[in-house]
C-alpha cells in the first residue's frame, strides 16, 4: 500500500511535536524510522493509524484519506504497544478475534497462523491456555506482533518491535518481516532504536529529530555506518546546545 | 511519578538507617499528602474545586451545628428530652449505615502502598502506616464533626461522671476504627475470596433484615446497652469494643500484609481452562464484540464485581426494600426498585462503557471495526442484560408483591428502550481511563466524572413523572412506561446511527483521555 503524508503538523499544548511537509512510502517497501527519545516516532505512527488527529494536513493510504474512511483498516495490521493487546484473552482468542474481523475463514486460519509458531514456541497454537496478562513482556509482545501480521495485511505498522525480545526471537522476527515483504509485497513501517536491525530489514530509512525528518535515504550496505555517524555527531551537538 | 522521586529516595535512605521509624512515617505521610493534593488540584478544574470545597465546609458546618443543637432539634421534632438515650439506641444502626457508605466509596489502602514496595521499608511498617492513615478519612472525620459537639454539649452536661463521658467518646472512636478496619478486611476478602465475602454480606444483611422485620430490634438494644453502660462508667463494654476493634485491626493488617506480598499477581488469577462462548460466534462482528465484552466482564475484577453488585441489587436489595413496611408501599421506592431490578447492570456497568476498554482502546480503534458495529454490540449487550435481570428478579415480585409485576414489566421495557439509550449517550462522553487490574473493589470511582452522578436524573425522571401522575392506577402507569420504552426500542437503529456518528467525532478525545499520559 502506498502511504502519503501531505503537510502534516501536530502539536501538544502549543509545542510542535511533528512537522512533515511531504512524505511518500511506496507499496512493498520496508520503511525504517529512527530517532531519539521524544523525536516524534510514536506520534508519527499514531497519526498513520488515525489514533491522533493532525492539526494540519492529510494522510492518504492507497488513495483513501484515513480520516474520511475506515476502509484501509481492513488491510492494515499494527502493534505499537501493550494497548494493542487485549490482555484478558488467550493468544488463540486474540488471534481468532482478529481473524474474524479481518475475514480470515476457519480453514485459512491455521495455515495463516502456522508460520508464526516458531516465533512463539511456548504454547501450541490452538491449545493456548495462558492469558496474555500472565505472560512475560517479551511473550506478550510476540503475541501482539503475530496478531498484527498473521492476517497478511497489506500494510504493517510496528513500533519498536525488537525491544524486549530475546536474540533468537529478534532474528526470527526479521525473517518473518522479510518473508512477508518478499512473498506478499507487504509494506512495513517500522520504528526502532536498534540501528543494526533497522538497517538490515529496511529498504528505506528516515531519521526523525525534533518532529522533522532530517534525513531520508535508500538503505545500502553503508546505512548502518551512516546512522552511527549521524547519531554520534548529533549527540555531541545536542550536548552543546544544552 | 518523577516529582516524587526525591522523596522516594529519601524514604529509602530513612529506613536504611533502621532507627528512624518516625522519619519514615512522616515522609510517607508527606508523600501521601502531596499525592492526594496533586491528584485533586490537577484533575479537577478551579470551579469544581471551589464548589467541592464549599460543599465540604457546608456539610461539616451543618454536622457540627446539628451535633451542638441536637438536643433542641430532637425536642422540637419528637419531643424527647434526653437526646443521649436516643443517640445511644441508634449508634450501632448509624454505624452500619455509614459502613455501607464507607464500603461503597472508600479506598483500599493496598493500592496506595504500591509505590513503596520496592523500597527498603519493612512490610510491617508499611502495613502499620497504611492502617493508621486509613483512619484519617472523611468517613471518620464527618461523624466526629457531629459527635464531638454533641458530646461536649449534651453528653458531658447530662453525665457528670468523668469516666463515663470519656468512655463514651472512646467507645465512639473505637466504633469508627472498627468500621474502618472491617471495611479494609472485607474489601480485601472480596478481592481474593469473593464467595466468602458474599456469604458474610448475605448473612449480615439477612440478620439485620430479620431483626427489623421480626421487630426484635436486637441491634438497637445492644447499642443502648453498650453506650449506656459506657456512660455509667463501666469498663466492660469498653473492653468488648476494644477487643472487637483489635480483632478487626489484626484481620485487616494480616490481609493487607498478605496482599502486599502477593502483589505480583494483582488479578488473583488462577490458571483455568477458558472455553470460548460458541453461542454468539456466528453473529459476525457484533457477536465477536459482545463475546469480547462478556470476557472482559468475567475475567477482570472490577467489572466482575460490578456484575455481582448488580445481581445483589436486583435480588437481595429488592427483597429488602419490598419487605420493609411502609417503604415497600411508597410509589417513589417502587419506581426505584423497578428501575434497578431490571436495569441495575445497565446503569452500573453501562455508564463506564468504552472506558472499560481504555487499556486497549488504541488497539481496538486501529482494528477493522465500524463504529456502528461497536455501538450496536454495546446496545445489544445492555438490552440483553435488562432481559436477564428482569427474569432474575421476576420471581421476587411475584412472591412478595404480585401487584407490582406489571410495573416491573413496564420498567424492563423502559430500561431496554430508554435507559440503555441514555446510558450509551453517557458512555460516548467517557474519556477517563480505567485500569481493570487495579480496581478490585465496588465503586472504585476511577473513570467517573460529575456527569455520571447527575445522569440518573434524566433516566429516572420520565417513569417517575408517569408514576407520580398515576399513583392509584399502577397498571395504567406500567402501560405508559412500557410505551415510552417501546418507542425507544423501535428507535434503536436510529439511535445507533446517531451515537456512532458521535463516537466517530469524539474518538480522538476518548483515545487521548484513555491513554496513559
Amino acid at each position: 500500500m502506498n502511504v502519503e503524508l501531505n503537510h502534516i503538523e501536530k502539536s501538544f499544548e502549543g509545542r510542535r511535536v511533528l512537522s512533515i511537509p511531504e512524505l511518500r512510502i511506496d507499496n512493498g517497501s520496508v520503511f525504517g524510522l529512527v530517532g531519539g527519545n521524544g523525536a516524534g516516532k510514536t506520534t508519527f505512527l499514531r497519526l498513520l493509524l488515525d489514533l491522533l488527529q493532525p492539526d494540519k494536513g492529510a494522510i492518504v493510504v492507497d488513495g483513501m484519506d484515513i480520516h474520511a474512511t475506515g476502509d484501509w483498516r481492513g488491510q492494515t495490521g499494527s502493534f505499537l504497544d501493550e494497548s494493542f493487546l487485549i490482555d484478558f484473552l488467550t493468544a488463540d482468542e486474540l488471534f481468532r478475534f482478529n481473524a474474524r474481523l479481518y475475514n480470515v475463514s476457519d480453514d485459512e486460519y491455521y495455515s495463516a497462523i502456522h508460520p508464526f509458531q516458531s516465533f512463539y514456541p511456548d504454547e501450541l497454537f490452538g491449545e493456548t491456555r495462558k492469558l496474555i496478562r500472565e505472560m512475560s513482556k517479551g511473550n506478550a509482545k510476540k503475541i501482539g506482533l503475530i496478531a498484527a501480521m498473521f492476517c497478511e495485511p497489506r500494510l504493517v505498522i510496528l513500533d519498536e518491535p525488537f525491544a524486549t525480545l530475546d536474540p533468537r526471537s529478534q532474528i526470527r522476527l526479521k525473517n518473518l518481516i522479510a518473508d512477508q515483504n518478499r512473498r506478499l509485497g507487504t509494506t512495513f513501517i517500522v520504528s526502532s532504536h536498534d540501528l543494526h536491525h533497522v538497517s538490515e530489514i529496511s529498504s528505506r530509512i528516515a531519521i526523525l529529530e525534533g518532529g522533522e525528518i532530517v534525513r531520508d535515504m535508500e538503505a545500502t550496505d553503508d546505512s548502518l555506518d551512516v546512522l552511527r555517524t549521524y547519531f554520534e555527531s548529533e549527540h555531541l551537538s545536542e550536548v552543546r546546545k544544552d | 511519578m518523577t516529582y516524587f522521586s526525591p522523596i522516594l529516595v529519601r524514604l529509602g535512605r530513612g529506613t536504611r538507617l533502621g532507627k528512624r521509624g518516625f522519619r519514615t512515617y512522616s515522609l510517607l505521610a508527606r508523600h501521601q499528602f502531596l499525592g492526594a493534593y496533586r491528584a485533586f488540584s490537577q484533575r479537577s478544574n478551579a470551579y469544581v474545586r471551589v464548589i467541592l470545597a464549599v460543599l465540604a465546609i457546608y456539610l461539616g458546618y451543618a454536622l457540627a451545628l446539628g451535633g451542638w443543637r441536637f438536643g433542641q432539634i430532637v425536642f422540637y421534632i419528637v419531643n424527647i428530652a434526653r437526646p443521649t438515650e436516643l443517640v445511644n439506641e441508634y449508634l450501632f444502626a448509624a454505624a452500619l449505615s455509614l459502613f455501607g457508605l464507607r464500603f461503597l466509596f472508600g479506598k483500599t489502602p493496598r493500592f496506595r502502598a504500591t509505590p513503596y514496595l520496592h523500597l527498603p521499608i519493612s512490610r510491617s511498617r508499611l502495613v502499620r502506616y497504611f492502617q493508621a492513615s486509613s483512619l484519617v478519612s472523611l468517613h471518620n472525620i464527618y461523624p466526629l464533626l457531629f459527635v464531638l459537639p454533641f458530646w461536649f454539649n449534651e453528653v458531658r452536661r447530662a453525665n457528670p461522671t468523668a469516666n463515663g463521658t470519656s468512655f463514651w467518646l472512646i467507645g465512639i472512636v473505637l466504633l469508627l476504627a472498627t468500621s474502618t478496619w472491617l471495611n479494609s478486611w472485607l474489601r480485601s476478602l472480596l478481592s481474593y475470596r469473593a464467595r466468602t465475602f458474599a456469604l458474610i454480606i448475605v448473612a449480615a444483611w439477612g440478620a439485620v433484615l430479620a431483626d427489623q422485620v421480626a421487630g426484635t430490634y436486637i441491634i438497637n438494644r445492644l447499642s443502648t446497652a453498650t453506650f449506656d453502660g459506657l456512660l455509667s462508667g463501666s469498663p466492660v463494654p469498653l473492653l468488648i469494643l476494644f477487643a472487637i476493634c483489635s480483632a478487626t485491626a489484626y484481620l485487616s493488617g494480616r490481609r493487607l500484609r498478605l496482599t502486599l506480598r502477593d502483589f505480583s499477581n494483582p488479578q488473583g488469577a488462577r490458571r483455568r481452562v477458558y472455553k470460548d462462548i460458541s453461542l454468539l460466534q456466528d453473529l459476525g462482528p457484533v457477536g465477536q464484540l459482545i463475546i469480547l465484552e462478556m470476557k472482559l466482564i468475567w475475567r477482570n475484577r472490577r467489572p466482575r464485581h460490578n456484575l455481582l453488585l448488580s445481581t445483589v441489587f436486583s435480588t437481595v436489595y429488592v427483597v429488602a426494600l419490598l419487605l420493609t413496611p411502609d417503604v415497600g408501599d411508597s410509589v417513589l421506592v417502587q419506581s426505584i426498585v423497578g428501575l434497578f431490578a431490571s436495569g441495575g447492570f445497565a446503569l452500573n456497568y453501562g455508564q463506564l462503557m468504552f472506558a472499560w476498554e481504555s487499556t486497549f482502546f488504541d488497539g481496538l480503534m486501529s482494528r477493522d471495526i465500524a463504529m456502528q458495529t461497536m455501538v450496536r454490540a454495546k446496545f445489544v449487550l445492555l438490552q440483553l442484560s435488562c432481559v436477564v435481570f428482569f427474569f432474575l428478579s421476576l420471581p421476587i415480585f411475584m412472591i412478595i408483591k404480585p401487584e407490582l409485576v406489571p410495573l416491573h414489566i413496564g420498567f424492563a421495557i423502559y430500561n431496554a428502550g430508554v435507559t440503555c439509550l441514555l446510558i450509551m449517550v453517557l458512555a460516548v462522553l467517557n474519556k477517563r481511563r480505567i485500569e481493570l487490574w487495579r480496581s478490585g473493589s465496588f465503586f472504585n470511582y476511577e473513570g467517573f466524572s460529575f456527569l455520571h452522578w447527575l445522569w440518573i436524573f434524566p433516566i429516572s425522571a420520565p417513569p417517575l413523572a408517569v408514576i407520580m401522575m398515576l399513583p392509584r392506577v399502577q397498571v395504567h402507569a406500567a402501560v405508559l412506561v412500557s410505551l415510552i420504552g417501546l418507542l425507544g426500542l423501535l428507535m434503536t437503529p436510529v439511535f445507533v446511527a446517531i451515537l456512532s456518528e458521535r463516537l466517530l467525532k469524539r474518538r480522538y478525545v476518548m483515545l487521548s483521555g484513555f491513554r496513559i499520559q
